[in-house]
């Protein structure tokens, strides 16, 4: 099919009735060039910054190379896959990764949609608890990793005063196997709920009143109301939470670092620690690049899958 | 004045500036300013003469815990400097935590700076990595053979020094004497004989006793610091802990007994049969009862025995100064360290070496020299830190080493202290082996940690072999 054909078939878009890609306004060649200008340092910034550490990477996930020396490194073709495959931590890391992935989605979208919905009421106190959602949005990640490592501190922390206070027993909230990544994905869901919240309200505003009067007229209140006229009509918005609590969630080191350093017996230890582990601890560059392409290909892989589950043509 | 001529007066000054610098930056005038000489000259540097032009010497370093022990190196630097004005000393300070990976990543990125502090127990991977400069030919040979044999060893490779030890460090016991008192537990023994020394067994007795004896006490203490180097906490310091490890084999034992004190292969890139021996688990049992025991905390807190919330803390010599200028409000004493089945201390400390990309090695190398003669040696073990000297002349010039505590730190560091283990893949080495015994200290299962930890050390050190 050639384009001309595809051009003439061109379905009429939602937003300007009859008006088809072949008919829309062409823009002038001189725009072109002033466009291409504006956008070339972004562009070579993100080729420079971005594309080429990651086209270095995947070079590098062939070779055998020390960070102490790079000149001294040699072809090994796929063997840090295979190692890859094999290597029972990185999996494991890998579960841990999904585990806190799976535990953030389904804990922080739901939460931070029903914070929306109530920030979006203008009830009393709406000003001072945004400021406290959106707080630690603008406090560096280190700070926090501090505050709430001396907060489960086992025999001082804030946690464990409260539990003793109360007669209960001490938890060693970092210090367990079965605890410590339950910790990091609470200082996590707290870190990042606020961003979550501001994307939902923007999506919430930007739904006109009269769908909500239409609602009320018909009825539909309170949880209904929430199911079957918001959710739907924040469809698009949900996506973008989701993919970016995904994307955060893969990405999170700082607690982690700070807090458990991967332990104890890798309970917290996730894909990026991993691949910390084995670049900086280990001066295993390579091997590291390995983990870092297959664990971009994981991502971008989980990311097409959310959105094929979460496409929809409504947009607000 | 108009936005043109503005705008025209700014680029000329600008331009102006640019020439300036780039000249400067070229390095062709020699300093107009006459140099100070230094006390001692350059002794013990024997390279070529150093640049007339200017430049500027990059140094790493850790960041030391007392101010004082900062600004020392800020008055050295403000010497050197002063006796050769083209010189000049841009001093950089990380954590000591921090300190490796900051030099790893600086040599990774190809412009490491010319001087760079390491433990020397992370020496063998430098030198192996090419990524430090022999010293051998610019530093006098009477200044290494003074070098006190282990730690000459410890910064060579095939015979050439690759670092200037800044200083050393053994382990002792140290301990708060009117805990002991007020709970009427038997202290350990204060002595300048490591022979003397507890066994590990006997000490753990006297922490179990403290710990039964503070039953009912709205505030107890803990028996046994934990470790306060690198992040703190179990885990934090092989250097440290180790000891557990090595302290359970015997040098000239059984293979097995052999093997657990060597720690790893002769050539450095084995630990499977060294690290998970029987003795190595049984070293590692014993330091899982201290925690499961409650005598020491699972997690870091720094300064406790200072504070009095610990009564023991088993740690480096600089302890007795640190008290000393800390002015603690409690009677301290010093005993040896513990013995296992060989009574053990890692006996090592930090060296400078000069990164094999600087492009100034000479003049690295003469300020190291300088960092290292003999009266600027001399004012840091005695007044600044109290760290053991690395050279055996000049313990015979500190008269401390004659008296206690001091007597017993020289005999611990000349009987019973012992270098890390050699490999070329030391960082590797010690993170493995750091991670093992922080998961035993929290619960694992010693045997089944420790041979997870020598098969991951033998895949990492497999490179090197």
């Amino acid at each position: 099919m050639t384009t001309q054909a595809l051009r003439t078939e061109a379905e009429p878009t939602e937003a300007v009735p009859g008006r088809t890609a072949a008919t829309a306004v062409r823009t002038p060649r001189s725009h072109k060039l002033t466009i291409g200008v504006l956008l070339a340092p972004a562009c070579v910034g993100l080729a420079i910054f971005q594309l080429g550490p990651l086209v270095y990477a995947l070079l590098n996930s062939f070779r055998q190379v020390s960070l102490l020396d790079l000149t001294n490194s040699k072809y090994v073709g796929l063997a840090n896959y295979a190692e890859l495959l094999q290597d029972t931590t990185f999996w494991h890391s890998m579960g841990n990764t999904l585990l806190y992935v799976v535990g953030k989605l389904v804990v922080q979208v739901p939460l931070a949609f029903a914070l929306a919905v109530l920030l979006d009421r203008k009830l009393r106190g709406t000003a001072l608890a945004r400021a406290a959602l959106f707080a630690p949005l603008v406090t560096s990640g280190a700070v926090i990793a501090v505050i709430w490592n001396l907060m489960y501190f086992p025999d001082t922390g804030l946690f464990n005063a409260i539990i003793d206070w109360s007669g209960l027993p001490t938890q060693p909230f970092l210090t367990s196997s079965a605890q410590a990544l339950p910790a990091i994905l609470l200082v996590g869901i707290w870190e990042d709920i606020g961003f979550s919240v501001l994307i939902f309200l923007a999506g919430l505003q930007a739904v006109p009143a009269s769908v909500y009067e239409a609602a009320e007229l018909d009825g539909v209140r309170g949880f209904r109301l929430a199911r079957f006229v918001m959710l739907p009509l924040l469809r698009r918005t949900t996506m973008v939470v989701t993919f970016m609590a995904t994307v955060f969630s893969f990405r999170v080191f700082t607690p982690i670092f700070v807090m458990t350093q991967g332990g104890p017996d890798n309970a917290t230890n996730n894909a990026v620690y991993f691949m910390y582990q084995q670049a900086f601890q280990f001066s295993n560059l390579g091997y590291a690049s390995a983990v870092g392409v297959t664990v971009i290909v994981l991502v971008a892989g989980l990311l097409a899958l959310q959105a094929r589950l979460l496409r929809t043509d409504l947009e607000y | 004045m108009t936005r043109r001529r503005f705008l025209g007066a700014l680029g000329a000054l600008g331009t102006v500036g640019a020439v300036g610098a780039a000249a400067s930056a070229c390095g062709s005038t020699p300093p107009a300013t006459a140099s100070i000489a230094l006390p001692d000259g350059l002794w013990p540097y024997t390279g070529p003469a150093l640049t007339k032009q200017r430049i500027t010497l990059r140094v790493l370093r850790q960041q030391f815990p007392i101010k004082v022990q900062d600004q020392y190196f800020s008055k050295l630097f403000a010497q050197f400097t002063a006796a050769y004005p083209n010189l000049r000393i841009e001093d950089q300070t990380v954590p000591f935590g921090e300190l490796s990976q900051k030099a790893q990543l600086a040599i990774a990125g190809g412009s490491p700076p010319d001087i760079i502090l390491t433990f020397g127990d992370f020496m063998p991977e430098y030198v192996a990595n090419n990524a430090a400069v022999p010293l051998d030919g610019l530093i006098a040979d009477d200044f290494i053979e003074d070098i006190v044999a282990p730690t000459r060893t410890l910064h060579s490779h095939d015979g050439r020094l690759y670092a200037m030890p800044w200083e050393q460090q053994i382990l002792a016991h140290f301990y708060n004497a009117d805990v002991f008192a007020k709970y009427g537990v038997e202290a350990p023994p204060v002595s300048d004989d490591p022979a003397d020394a507890w066994t590990w067994e006997r000490t753990r007795e006297a922490w179990r006793e403290l710990e039964e004896a503070q039953r009912g006490d709205d505030r107890r203490l803990w028996s046994l610091a934990p470790s306060i180097m690198g992040p703190g906490g179990p885990g934090s310091s092989y250097w440290f802990e180790g000891i557990f490890l090595r302290s359970a084999g015997a040098r000239s034992g059984t293979e097995s007994e052999r093997r657990t004190f060597e720690a790893v292969s002769p050539d450095g890139t084995s630990a499977r049969g060294y690290v998970d021996t029987p003795e190595a688990v049984a070293g590692m049992q014993y330091y899982q009862s201290l925690f499961t025991d409650r005598l020491t905390p699972r997690a870091g807190l720094p300064n406790a025995w200072y504070d009095g919330r610990a009564v023991s803390f088993v740690n480096a010599d600089t302890t007795a100064l640190r008290a000393q200028q800390l002015k603690v409000k409690f009677r301290w004493a010093v005993a040896p360290v513990p013995a296992g089945t060989t009574q053990f201390s890692h006996g090592s400390g930090a060296g400078f070496f000069v990164a094999s990309a600087s492009k100034h090695v000479p003049e690295a190398a003469a300020l190291l020299a300088f960092l290292h003669n003999d009266a600027n040696r001399m004012t840091w073990h005695s007044e600044v830190r109290g760290t053991l000297p690395a050279r055996t002349s000049l313990f015979e010039r500190l008269p401390r080493y004659r008296q206690h505590p001091y007597k017993l730190m020289l005999n611990t560091l000349e009987k019973c202290a012992y270098p890390p283990p050699a490999t070329p893949g030391a960082l590797s080495y010690q993170y493995v082996l750091n991670s093992a015994i922080k998961d035993i200290a929290l619960g694992a299962d010693p045997a089944e940690r420790l041979r997870r930890a020598a098969t991951k050390l033998d895949t990492l050190l497999a490179r090197y072999r």
